[in-house]
């Protein structure tokens, strides 16, 4: 179990800092590539619902907590954790669609978070929302995620593989129903 | 089914701790605790950040230069422009400096001759190649009149042939129309100069037995009828002459090319032909004075 809580805590740390420091360098008209997201999504189509879930939720929480008071604490969190649940239930209708189904469902993954932390965020009056950079947004996330999604998702895929529990039955099976 | 009650228990869990978080920092935003620890995260996540910042970051510099390879031609123009337009600043300023300089160098001459002068910009050129003469930005409105002589730092420039309320124009010492009363500064043997175009003057001595060394320092002397000051500078000799030869070619100080700024001679009186009859001084009266003992040639009374 701690390797497998030391592996996904790297794994958040790394998307992260890449996030915040590297991803700057390579945005386009102001956009980039949300990698915690994409993590988020790798590890609900790896694991399932749960782990997608969990993590997203920590992930989440992480960056609204390294936002410096740009973002409400426990609204990236809340969106996190919902998309990896969702994209979680989406996995086995994913089977036999490895390439383009991470890819699309990592765009969809990354539209719908962005979507959805927009219109809360104009619900909420916060950082100056306006429909027009939510839909911008939507759409740029979705194509980010659209391109780095497999890039993402394959490594994090292997290494849930690498670090899965060997307590629960199901994980040999390589699916585990409670990876983390 | 027990597990996906436990998955929807777990989800709903994180959605209320989510819901508590939102409406606490919301409620409280910068005071409040969830602020506090949000604080204490960046303090541990910065140096974190900023260690591997330094590492990444010559790697994320060299994707992000592949990356702006598209741009580098443009942004090299804008900066080629930007150069060049420094450039031309300086060339400039360096316009200046050399103005500064003549102006300088044109009131050293001024203050050698003891005459008042004004100074004028050449503004034009004349559009004829053949002629020789250039416009002044100054004119009647600045005391200018026919006649005046116009100097630069180097020398006698020409004269004024015609003036307009706001400019004047210059007939250049390099017109073969102009001629000036000159001396040969080291001998005082005078002369008659005369333009040549492009080519160098041409210096007729008066005495046909005078010898005259090359580089000999050709001046201007009062002569009648202009308002040409004595002593300024035109030229020098280029090749000796003996008594056999009265033209001699005489190099100008002056660069007629390259004329910027002048200075044009004000108080200068033009210098009278003739003696005017009403200012000439009657006979005086009576015996004829007696040359003082001593002096002069042959003015004894022995």
């Amino acid at each position: 179990m701690t390797p497998r809580l030391v592996m996904m805590a790297a794994v958040g740390v790394t998307a992260l800092l890449l996030q915040t420091v590297v991803m700057p360098v390579f945005s386009v008209a102001g956009w980039r590539a949300d990698l915690v997201t994409l993590t988020v999504v790798a590890f609900a189509l790896a694991d399932g619902p749960e782990t997608g879930a969990r993590y997203g939720f920590v992930a989440g929480l992480a960056s609204d907590l390294l936002s410096g008071g740009s973002s409400l604490v426990g609204l990236t969190a809340l969106v996190l954790l919902l998309v990896g649940d969702g994209v979680g239930r989406l996995r086995p209708y994913l089977a036999g669609t490895a390439l383009a189904g991470e890819a699309a469902v990592a765009a969809g993954g990354g539209a719908v978070a962005f979507a959805l932390y927009g219109v809360v965020a104009l619900l909420l009056d916060l950082r100056q929302f306006t429909g027009t950079l939510v839909v911008q947004g939507t759409v740029a996330s979705a194509v980010w995620n659209l391109v780095l999604g497999p890039v993402v998702c394959r490594p994090v895929a292997a290494l849930s593989r690498r670090f899965a529990l060997s307590d629960t039955p199901s994980a040999t099976a390589g699916s585990p129903s409670r990876p983390w | 089914m027990t597990d996906r009650r436990r998955s929807r228990t777990l989800l709903a869990v994180l959605v209320l701790v989510s819901l508590v978080l939102l409406t606490v920092d919301y409620r409280q935003r910068e005071g409040g605790p969830v602020a506090a620890v949000q604080r204490g995260a960046l303090a541990v996540f910065g140096p974190v950040a900023e260690g591997f910042a330094t590492v990444v970051r010559p790697v994320g510099g060299f994707f992000g230069s592949i990356r702006e390879l598209g741009s580098l031609r443009e942004r090299n123009e804008a900066l080629s422009a930007d150069v060049e337009q420094l450039r031309r600043q300086q060339v400039s300023v360096a316009d200046l400096q050399r103005e500064n300089d003549e102006l300088r160098a044109q009131l050293s001459m001024r203050d050698r001759l003891q005459v008042t002068t004004t100074g004028a910009s050449v503004i034009a050129q004349p559009p004829s190649s053949v002629e020789r003469s250039v416009l002044l930005d100054a004119g009647a409105d600045n005391g200018l009149a026919p006649g005046m002589a116009v100097l630069n730092e180097s020398g006698l420039v020409g004269k004024l042939v015609e003036v307009t309320a706001r400019n004047a124009r210059v007939e250049l010492l390099t017109s073969p129309s102009a001629q000036y009363g000159v001396r040969i500064a080291g001998t005082g043997e005078e002369g008659l100069l005369t333009g040549s175009g492009a080519e160098p003057f041409t210096l007729n001595i008066l005495d046909p037995e005078a010898e005259v060394e090359a580089g000999a320092e050709v001046v201007t002397t009062r002569f009648s009828g202009t308002s040409i000051p004595g002593g300024v500078p035109v030229g020098v000799v280029e090749e000796g002459a003996g008594p056999a030869t009265r033209f001699l070619r005489v190099r100008p100080y002056v660069d007629f090319t390259r004329l910027s700024t002048v200075q044009v001679v004000l108080d200068f009186p033009r210098q009278p032909t003739e003696l005017p009859t009403s200012e000439q001084v009657p006979l005086p009266e009576g015996p004829r004075p007696r040359p003082p003992a001593g002096g002069g040639g042959g003015g004894s009374d022995r």
